[in-house]
């Protein structure tokens, strides 16, 4: 999962990516609001967390921005602005959630996830296909009932291929929902990840499309 | 009130009423026994030379003159020698109305009146007269004269007392209903009294006490300002201590930890940092004690900062030249390090790596000028009206500072009564602070003392 990170003080913004790197998400941060314009532009984020008092143009005119141009991308305000009225205008101007500062990193992860599976129509916090069964909320995957010991980036693996199960999921897409614009991705990434998921996961639980992408099948 | 003057002036025509009735009074007693002794002189004369003729029976003369006076004079005539009683007037009394030959005055009650009695025995002849007026006449004479006089003066009384009661009603009005109108507020009701009705003789009040709602407003409305920012601005690192700190407790390696936990403390240094920067602010409120008469050597103050100072340039590698510390600046030591501080601490965050900040004083007969200058970034143009507003950052600036030093600069300034401007230097890039601070007359002599 790839996160847009929309955040000023650089702090707060450095904690934040921290805390989201150890939960295993892709955190790109931006410090205003023209950045997050330029990156919602040009990439495909999971979700955005917007900080509303920013420099420039301000974290509510980033949002309106964004829903004008239609993107649905779900949205979570984190904000030191406490009154009901703005939480109000907020949710208005198209958030999914909207978080006040000081937050708990925990809390912050849980209203991610929930509202990204908000977005993929799901209500429920695990995902089944065949043996391999992935919890969302405590981002543990199971293989015939045995933890796996996914690292990371290999849960985000396997979590984008199983909320696209039955799809194709191509290279391109999986380097961007695990690497930050400033990450180096070395050229065999993808296939190291995909190499030892199968080892751990058994060898048909991915389906290698050759030149094209990846799936993972249906639960039948 | 209206009761207490209505009071007073019925005291007043009490007393008033009395010294009438004394002066009446002791002035017709003194009139009505000249007449009495006129009366008698004048009837003594003419019985002596009427009995100096050989008449014994007192002649008409005298009872026609008592006749045409407008008393109700009475008299008794008799022999001095053997006081043999030789005419009594109609109306006297029987018996005698004095003892003595006189001449005086003399009381006398005989079968229940009263009478005034003034005698007079003559020289040449041997009688006695006793002329006497009964004092109830006197009496009934003088309260009528006293009704006279009273009845206007009670009439005045009562228009005076109506006119106090209607006027001292009409001219508190106005304060009765201020009195309401504040009774009935909240306690942060600062709004202005109504004063549009006011007499002149209470309206300064009321102008005096919107003056000073109006000052209280303003400090309470600070006050809250300052209170919802503070509140505001301590969330963003507060955040970023906990997630921080939770980050070091997720973290699964050492060297995560390690990293983390500096991290932390670095945040949490940046959030006493704000704090005491807000402290300071609160304690430069408008009005505070500045050292008005007061004259600080400048390298006591540059000292204790530049030791404050010393670690943060020296992680830079930034080189602080001060010049003119001999000088002495207007202001107490406390407002002088607040201000220098943040003004050469904010240098030293901007400066560029291994830079150089300069502070320069000079001083001449009216003031004192501080220069301050770095060669970082430098403040736009356009935002530099904006700098002294408090939490104001320069866009784009990753130092993680209060954005209050600026404010706390200002605000020092405002207190010395001096001004401030900011500028760019001549050549290259950074920002200029120069401040003119005035000696007052009182720091002047303070200067030449010291």
């Amino acid at each position: 999962m790839r996160i847009l990170l929309v955040e000023d003080d650089f702090m707060l913004g450095e904690a934040v990516r921290d805390g989201l790197c150890q939960e295993g998400y892709v955190v790109d941060w931006v410090q205003d609001g023209g950045t997050a314009r330029a990156a919602l532009s040009t990439t495909a984020f999971s979700a955005l967390l917007l900080d509303l008092g920013l420099p420039g143009s301000d974290g509510l005119s980033v949002l309106r921005w964004l829903r004008q141009k239609g993107h649905t991308t779900p949205v979570v305000i984190v904000t030191a602005r406490d009154r009901v009225a703005d939480r109000i205008a907020g949710l208005d101007a198209g958030a999914d959630d909207y978080l006040i500062k000081p937050f708990d990193i925990d809390e912050l992860g849980a209203r991610l996830r929930a509202i990204t599976r908000r977005v993929v129509g799901r209500t429920e916090s695990t995902l089944t296909a065949g043996e391999v069964v992935l919890d969302m909320r405590q981002r543990l995957v199971t293989f015939h009932g045995q933890p796996t010991g996914l690292t990371a980036r290999e849960y985000a693996v396997v979590e984008l291929l199983m909320r696209r199960a039955g799809g194709l999921v191509t290279r391109a897409e999986i380097e961007e929902e695990l690497y930050g614009f400033e990450d180096e991705i070395a050229s065999n990434a993808i296939e190291v990840h995909i190499h030892n998921l199968r080892r751990k996961l058994g060898p048909r639980f991915i389906t290698n499309l050759k030149g094209r992408g990846y799936r993972v099948d249906n639960d039948r | 009130m209206a009761i207490a003057v209505a009071g007073a002036a019925c005291m007043v025509f009490v007393i008033l009423g009395l010294l009438v009735y004394r002066a009446v009074s002791s002035i017709t007693a003194i009139q009505f026994d000249e007449m009495l002794q006129q009366q008698a002189v004048l009837a003594l004369r003419y019985a002596d030379h009427e009995y100096g003729e050989g008449e014994t029976v007192v002649p008409r003369s005298l009872t026609t003159t008592a006749a045409a006076m407008p008393f109700e004079v009475v008299y008794q005539i008799k022999t001095r020698v053997d006081h043999q009683l030789l005419y009594r007037s109609p109306g006297s009394p029987q018996a005698p109305l004095a003892v003595g030959d006189g001449p005086g005055y003399s009381n006398a009650t005989i079968d229940g009146r009263s009478w005034r009695v003034y005698s007079l025995s003559s020289g040449a002849t041997p009688l006695v007269i006793h002329v006497a007026e009964p004092l109830a006449y006197r009496a009934a004479l003088l309260s009528r004269t006293l009704r006279a006089v009273a009845l206007p003066l009670l009439f005045a009384l009562v228009l005076l007392t109506a006119l106090i009661a209607v006027v001292t009603e009409r001219a508190f009005r106005p304060v009765r209903r201020i009195a309401a109108d504040l009774a009935g507020r909240g306690a942060d009701d600062l709004s202005a009294v109504n004063t549009a009705e006011m007499p002149i003789e209470t309206h300064a009040l009321g102008v005096a006490l919107n003056g000073l709602l109006a000052r209280h407003a303003e400090v309470l409305a600070r006050e809250r300002r300052f209170t919802a920012d503070a509140a505001h601005e301590l969330r963003t690192p507060l955040a970023a201590v906990r997630v921080q700190a939770q980050v070091a407790a997720r973290a699964t390696t050492a060297s995560e930890t390690r990293r983390a936990l500096d991290k932390l403390q670095a945040n949490i240094d940046r959030t006493t940092h704000l704090m005491s920067q807000l402290l300071s602010l609160a304690r430069l409120e408008p009005g505070s004690p500045c050292g008005a008469g007061q004259v600080t050597p400048a390298k006591v103050v540059v000292d204790l900062v530049l030791e404050d100072l010393a670690q943060a340039a020296r992680d830079k590698q930034v080189e602080i030249t001060i010049a003119g510390c001999s000088q002495a600046l207007p202001g107490s030591p406390e407002v002088l390090y607040l201000l220098i501080r943040n003004l050469l601490e904010n240098s030293v965050q901007h400066a560029c790596k291994g830079g150089r900040v300069a502070l320069e004083v000079t001083t001449d007969e009216q003031c004192a000028m501080l220069s301050i200058s770095d060669d970082g970034p430098g403040i736009p143009m356009a935002e530099r009206s904006r700098a002294f507003e408090r939490f104001y950052r320069i866009p784009g600036s990753a130092s993680g500072g209060s954005g209050l030093g600026l404010s706390i600069v200002g605000r020092v300034v405002e207190l010395l009564a001096g001004d401030i401007e900011l500028s760019a230097p001549a050549a290259g890039t950074g920002l200029v602070v120069t401040v003119r601070l005035p000696f007052t007359s009182v720091q002047v002599q303070g200067r030449t003392a010291a």
